[in-house]
């Protein structure tokens, strides 16, 4: 599913909106496949994961938001990871997926997202799809 | 246990980033001691008015040292009270880094060596759990290496600030790895390197010309100060005439002291020594209203050198006494020990022995 774009927006970046919308779908599907967050609860953090990436694109030090690609999916990751992490017992005696995400950690996760987006046709960051 | 959705904390109020920093002026108008009391009113938790904060810090931290120490070490203060919940993911972590930055930033200025290195060690703490650290750490390399010029370990200097203008260049930090090879130009300067430094000067000119850099102020007074170094007064008044003009603009004291220290210099090197003691005296006085007690230090000893020329031992007696203080405050000039002690000894005797004074300031200059 893609969401139309802006969000519900704080910021002003039209390249960092932009740079997010390219990379909304693949963010989606990590909280919800990789990380299995309720829908309700992946689109709380993407809108939070939104206002972060506009500020983050502001700080001092910050390249173009183009270049800040890796660390968008990084952060997505992250949020998730911490997410799940805070509901483990409930979820990881039946969800393979998610404990292969938990064990991997977000580093690697967010690499094989970005893996995804460097060969956009080749399918799923994960092993197995559900 | 429960199947119960965890829900994430309630969202920010939604604020725009001039909306932010509108609110970040009204927060840093507000004496500090008000602060504490209005901090929900100020929003001084919200990401937006910190980010505003910071950069009007940033933007403040060569006129007012002084007050962007203060002001750095509140805020990192207020953000670092326990369990205080600041903006979203790292944001805590990310500010808290910026805020000992700056703080530590504004301490080098100021010349306390001390605080300085220990809120770079904040700053670090903090940039480690934070996004995208390793163009903060490289920021941060920057104000170590330029701490280390101050403390006159140039050969760390001429080692170190090349590797990190590289890096800072891959990282996409332009300005900061000019500001690198800015450093390594002081640097070459300062061993006696003149055409190197001058070669690197020059370089980071036409650099900064074309980016628009903040540096090309700073880049043109150290251009006048190489030329008078070897021997063109003309250039050098020419470049300082620039660097004037640019300084002005951007409202750079610290900059501004630096200058008319090196029109001193080049006015005295002319002959001119009633002007350059005028020059030196501006330069003092700017020194000392912004609280660079360093600067202010060295400038008082060379104005005496200056006094003594011209012959008024009683002034330049007195430049010396109220330069000595804050030698000893500061625990300035380690490598110039025997210089100060021969000076100490000189103006207990009521005579300036000029030797141990030229080799004092000698000691100061950046």
């Amino acid at each position: 599913m893609i969401r139309a774009m802006p969000f519900g927006s704080t910021g002003n970046n039209s390249e960092a909106a932009t740079v997010f919308g390219q990379l909304l779908p693949l963010i989606e599907k990590a909280l919800l496949s990789n990380y299995r967050l309720p829908p309700r609860e992946a689109s709380e953090v993407e809108q939070r994961l939104y206002d972060w990436f506009q500020r983050f694109c502001r700080r001092p030090g910050s390249r173009e938001p183009e270049a800040l690609r890796s660390e968008l999916l990084l952060m997505a990751c992250r949020a998730g990871h911490v997410y799940s992490v805070s509901r483990l017992e409930d979820l990881l005696s039946t969800d393979e997926r998610l404990k292969r995400s938990l064990t991997l950690g977000p580093e690697i996760i967010a690499i094989e997202i970005e893996k995804v987006l460097e060969k956009p046709h080749t399918g799923d960051s994960g092993k197995d799809e559900s | 246990m429960s199947g119960d959705v965890l829900r994430f904390p309630a969202a920010l109020e939604s604020l725009s980033a001039a909306a932010g920093r509108r609110a970040a002026e009204r927060a840093l108008a507000t004496p500090i001691a008000d602060r504490p009391g209005r901090w929900r009113e100020l929003r001084l938790e919200h990401p937006e008015v910190l980010l505003g904060v910071c950069e009007l810090l940033t933007q403040r931290i060569e006129s007012l040292p002084a007050s962007v120490a203060e002001e750095g070490e509140f805020f990192y203060r207020f953000l670092g009270a326990p369990l205080r919940k600041i903006g979203e993911f790292d944001e805590r972590e990310y500010f808290l880094g910026e805020f000992a930055l700056l703080t530590g930033g504004a301490y080098r200025i100021l010349f306390r060596r001390e605080d300085a290195r220990r809120w770079l060690d904040r700053a670090e703490s903090n940039f480690v759990r934070a996004a995208n650290a390793s163009a903060h750490f490289a920021r941060l390399a920057y104000q170590r290496l330029a701490l280390a010029m101050e403390e006159r370990r140039f050969e760390d200097v001429l080692e170190l600030a090349p590797a990190w203008a590289n890096s800072c260049r891959e990282l996409g930090l332009l300005q900061e790895s000019l500001k690198c090879r800015f450093l390594e130009g002081i640097a070459c300067r300062e061993t006696g390197y003149l055409e190197r430094a001058a070669e690197v000067f020059e370089e980071i000119y036409e650099q900064a010309l074309a980016s628009e850099s903040k540096l090309l102020a700073p880049v043109a007074n150290n251009l006048a100060q190489v030329r008078r170094l070897q021997g063109d007064a003309e250039g050098a008044l020419r470049f300082a005439g620039q660097a004037l003009d640019l300084l002005k603009k951007a409202d750079s004291q610290v900059g501004l002291v630096k200058l008319r220290w090196c029109v001193g210099d080049i006015l005295r090197e002319q002959g001119k020594i009633r002007e350059a003691i005028e020059a030196y005296r501006e330069a003092g006085r700017e020194a000392e209203s912004v609280g660079l007690r360093g600067d202010s230090a060295a400038i008082h000893l060379v104005l005496a050198d200056s006094l003594l020329q011209a012959g008024q031992e009683a002034q330049a007696e007195w430049e010396v006494r109220a330069a000595l203080p804050i030698i000893d405050e500061e625990r300035m000039v380690p490598e110039g020990f025997a210089a100060l002690s021969l000076l100490k000894e000189s103006v207990r005797r009521r005579k300036i022995d000029r030797q141990a004074l030229r080799s004092l300031h000698g000691y100061f200059r950046e």
